[in-house]
């Protein structure tokens, strides 16, 4: 008995509205909701690429939906979110695994900035590319 | 595979999916969303119908081949998110349908994306 205790995971049950409880608490409960934005705006991406192969007035009818003033706050709101999972991911690394050279831990730092780099380096490639695309 | 070893699955797909997004997403949601409606050109050429805009975006498979794994990644990554939380919200959806409906959301999706890009 007491070892089957002693096995099992620890859960403290703070009931459906721990995100109310306390600022930190509200910060995790904003990042783990980031995925709802990302859904749906993969779901947009989806039927983006899908109307690129049908009639160019079903694509661009999409596209008048897709850019509307509303859908616009919609996805100001989504980079917002995207920006936010992109910040709290970035910085979990150090707090997931635990780098030592030569018996020293590495800095968090050493493991957070050249994930930072590498997504500006993506960052800047796609828009390069689009707007090398798009100016031809 | 157990009840662990199904976990420690998604969980890694979670990871990966997680980094993925967190290094595509922002910047296809500001070309997909928002760049062209601002009125940028060279975005809503990019994003014009036919050769001269999107097809030839999408007519490099490597750019389908890319694109296909990074919606596919994210598209998992979302669902792992969204059963924990509505699991943490305690939503009174059983474990078992709650896993079911958010992996194979994720599933159909990209059944979808895959047929959607092989078509161009």
């Amino acid at each position: 008995m007491g070892r089957e205790i002693l096995t099992q995971p620890l859960r403290r049950s703070l009931g459906w509205n721990w995100w109310t409880l306390r600022p930190s608490y509200f910060l995790v409960f904003t990042r783990e909701i980031s995925s709802v934005f990302i859904a749906l705006q993969l779901i947009l991406m989806l039927l983006l690429v899908h109307k690129a192969g049908q009639l160019p007035a079903d694509y661009e009818a999409y596209l008048e939906f897709l850019w509307n003033p509303g859908m616009v706050i919609f996805h100001s709101v989504s980079i917002l979110f995207a920006l936010w999972h992109t910040y709290t991911w970035f910085n979990l690394l150090p707090q997931a695994i635990a780098i030592r050279v030569m018996g020293r831990k590495i800095p968090g730092i050493l493991l957070v900035a050249p994930q930072f780099g590498a997504w500006i380096i993506v960052s800047g490639l796609v828009i390069a590319w689009v707007w090398w695309v798009g100016a031809a | 595979m157990s009840h662990r070893s199904h976990e420690a699955f998604w969980w890694t797909v979670f990871g990966v999916g997680g980094v993925v997004a967190a290094l595509f997403l922002p910047v296809m949601i500001f070309i997909a969303g928002i760049g062209g409606a601002a009125g940028w050109d060279a975005v809503s050429g990019a994003l014009a119908h036919g050769e001269e805009g999107i097809g030839s975006l999408l007519h490099h498979s490597p750019v389908r081949a890319v694109l296909g794994l990074v919606m596919t990644l994210a598209a998992f990554h979302a669902a792992h998110r969204i059963r924990h939380t509505l699991i943490d919200l305690q939503v009174p959806i059983p474990h078992g349908p709650l896993a079911l409906t958010s992996y194979g959301g994720a599933g159909v999706f990209t059944a979808l994306i895959v047929v959607v890009l092989s078509l161009f």
